[in-house]
């Protein structure tokens, strides 16, 4: 008797807390990477397809390179002479004009602010946070540019891309004598504590998104300068241990198998192990899944690749999967088009649609937009 | 990548350098293999369907999951020592592909003398790419497309430094294609193809296109590739109907049908007169290159430089695939070893 009265009040919770409809709690949004890429009517052409999808969210890379080609005298202005803005003020005006609300993310250092000169340097914290302070107050929604006109407000900034990654954050690892030293979790904490700090002193209401995990599972026994990624379970078990605060946890989930029967870490089955360490920094903080999708032919960066007829039926079934885990808000498809280097588009490099376009249009449109979420 | 890389480098631990060039090596699990020499090394591709089990995955996984399979290919180098006659180093793996969509074979591997190679991974319910290793380490896809329908690549090779392939449309259609793999993305340059082929009947190599035309069953054709087409188009009768074709430079293999019986027709491009050089009851494993032929039925290996093949061994397991270069040959052999499958990888001088 006491378990049947167990089991239907834990019916009677489920029911409370499952969404009704497939997508009534995570929003579908998709990517186009190409933006940062193209001007002018080019950049007009590429947001309408983007807004063409049906997304109400999108995320942004800003290349931190790109902003600041020489180092500025003042980093946490945004208006200091070093700054160039223009691209990142189209797109994001851009975005607006047409309803679209945005999450962005910056990385790429810059070579004055780069050890090794490349791009993929983990840059000093200061040199790295001063940059969010300036991003993040430039779109705070209060900032005007030199004409006057107020520029557009972002309600979330991601720190870094992919900080487990050596393509993106160097160095990860390090030898002393036989043993291998795991760097990045503990550079990583610093620079999103000290970014935390930063953007909250510039715009207090802009949400700090930490982790932005790549999709990484078991991390190699050998330091390699080339390939090695830090493994996303031990990456946040590191991570916690150091402490550093945000408001929200993104990964990015590219499953070998589909959705719902995928079981490497990261995917969906596999999400709450690296939870339980993120919890350790604030319990349940939400998650965004900043990128995700299937590639439908090979490339050289995602040797995975499944049928557009797939493709399409795992984009219905992320969405029904990412619905049931109420801690996810965001799921966002990566990417909008094909190109060379990444095949997982809704649009193929030739600019025909994949039948997984529609899909996504029919997700997004059965999906209304949360409070907190618009441009 | 990273699990590829991850691999490669236990394979290396596992195998460490070979200072005198060990005439074996060895690896384990028995694959569907393709290979060939590229100058002082030994690639090959291994074709395998990878199970994965929920119920090894951990207790805290959600009921309810199913095993599930995808279809892998890996593509490993062994390096020579400077004569060829051995090993100096045990695999490295290079390119790597999984799919969902159907499986693989392990296709076409061909090799240049520089250590470069070139890979069509052999698929029939999709289009396989075409794929380039490496530059710098770094692999070049040359040819990738998901459409459904989308052209199939029936042969590709190094040629010169350029990667030409063969893809065939769905009407049948057939296009010459040629590109830089050292591009960072690679133009494509199509040409026509003057005539018509199928799977497993039409080859590239360095200087030299052959194909039977399936209305012509018993015509083997041939001609040069270039950046515009096949030039030098000449065709030779068969003595039988064609079912696979193998193809090197300026020398071509036809398996033709012979009275329930399976011959290999050798055809020495600038002759051309076609020669049997070996029969028997199945369709052999078989490989080309540099003049030399090989060829494996069972445990059985045969080869020869000119005219009929000799055997050359009967290995204790069966072949499961051989390779030619000039006086080297190869071939890999399926062996239990305290119960244990492996591929034992041997090395041989043919006179």
């Amino acid at each position: 008797m006491r378990r049947t009265r167990t089991l239907i009040a834990t019916l009677a919770t489920a029911m409370l807390t499952l969404p009704a409809g497939a997508s009534a709690l995570v929003i579908p949004a998709v990517q186009d990477d190409a933006l940062p890429n193209v001007e002018g009517a080019a950049l007009e052409a590429r947001l309408d397809a983007l807004a063409a999808t049906g997304t109400r969210v999108t995320r942004v890379d800003v290349l931190w390179s790109q902003v600041a080609r020489r180092r500025p005298a003042k980093p946490r202005d945004p208006d200091d002479p070093a700054y160039d803005w223009s691209r990142y003020d189209a797109i994001l005006t851009g975005l607006r004009n047409r309803g679209l609300g945005t999450i962005v993310d910056f990385y790429h250092t810059p070579s004055w602010a780069s050890r090794s000169g490349q791009p993929s340097s983990a840059p000093r914290t200061a040199d790295g946070s001063r940059f969010a302070a300036a991003l993040a107050r430039r779109y705070s929604g209060g900032h005007r540019d030199r004409s006057g006109a107020l520029l557009p407000r972002i309600r979330r900034i991601e720190v870094w891309n992919e900080p487990n990654v050596a393509g993106f954050y160097q160095p990860q690892c390090s030898r002393r004598g036989r043993t291998v030293v795991i760097e990045s979790p503990r550079r990583y904490a610093a620079l999103l504590a000290a970014s935390y700090r930063e953007i909250k002193r510039a715009s207090p209401g802009t949400e700090v998104v930490g982790g932005v995990l790549g999709p990484a599972g078991q991390t190699p026994k050998a330091c390699a300068t080339t390939g090695f990624s830090v493994g996303a379970i031990e990456f946040a078990a590191r991570l916690a241990r150091e402490r550093p605060p945000l408001d929200a946890w993104s990964m990015h989930l590219y499953p070998i198998g589909s959705p719902e029967q995928a079981f490497f870490v990261p995917s969906w089955n596999t999400l709450s192990r690296v939870l339980r360490h993120v919890d350790k920094l604030q319990r349940g903080v939400p998650v965004y899944v900043t990128e995700t999708g299937y590639h439908t032919s090979y490339n050289r960066f995602h040797r995975y690749f499944v049928s557009e007829e797939q493709q399409a039926a795992w984009l219905d079934e992320t969405y029904r999967v990412a619905s049931r885990r109420p801690r996810v808000r965001l799921a966002m498809w990566f990417n909008l088009q094909d190109n060379p280097f990444w095949t997982g588009g809704l649009i193929r490099a030739d600019g025909t649609h994949k039948r997984s376009y529609e899909r996504f249009r029919l997700q997004a449109a059965d999906s209304p937009l949360p409070e907190g979420w618009g441009p | 990548m990273r699990g590829a890389l991850a691999l490669s480098l236990a394979l290396v631990a596992a195998f460490p350098t070979l200072a005198s060039g060990a005439r074996t090596i060895s690896f384990p699990e028995w694959f569907a293999i393709r290979a060939d020499f590229a100058g002082r090394t030994l690639v090959w591709s291994e074709a395998a369907t990878v199970r994965l089990d929920p119920s090894k995955g951990g207790r805290d996984l959600p009921a309810g999951l199913r095993p599930f399979v995808y279809y892998r290919i890996h593509t490993s180098t062994a390096p020579l020592d400077r004569a060829r006659r051995g090993f100096v180093g045990g695999p490295e793996q290079h390119v790597t592909l999984r799919t969902q969509i159907a499986r693989m074979t392990s296709g076409r591997v061909a090799g240049d003398g520089d250590g470069r190679f070139v890979i069509v991974p052999g698929a029939r319910r999709f289009a396989a790419p075409v794929v380039f290793c490496c530059t710098a380490d770094v692999e070049t896809v040359v040819v990738s497309d998901g459409r459904e329908d989308a052209p199939r690549p029936l042969s590709a090779t190094l040629d010169g430094g350029i990667v030409r392939a063969l893809l065939r449309d769905r009407a049948g259609g057939i296009t010459l294609v040629s590109a830089d793999p050292t591009q960072r993305v690679p133009e494509l340059h199509s040409a026509p193809f003057p005539g018509s082929a199928t799977d497993g009947l039409a080859g590239l190599a360095e200087g030299t296109v052959a194909w039977v035309d399936p209305d012509t069953p018993g015509t083997l054709s041939f001609g040069v590739p270039s950046d515009g087409g096949v030039v030098g188009r000449r065709s030779v009768r068969l003595p039988g109907r064609a079912r696979r074709l193998w193809v090197d430079r300026g020398v071509a293999v036809a398996a033709v049908a012979r009275s329930r019986r399976i011959a290999l027709v050798r055809v020495d491009l600038t002759t051309p007169r076609p020669t049997i050089v070996w029969q028997g009851s199945r369709l052999p494993h078989v490989a080309i290159g540099e003049g030399a032929v090989v060829a494996a039925e069972g445990s059985s290996v045969f080869a020869a430089r000119a005219g009929r093949l000799r055997r050359i061994t009967r290995a204790r397991g069966q072949i499961a695939a051989v390779a030619a270069s000039g006086r080297r040959i190869a071939w890999f052999e399926r062996v239990r070893r305290k119960g244990e499958r492996r591929t034992v990888v041997r090395i041989a001088r043919i006179s």
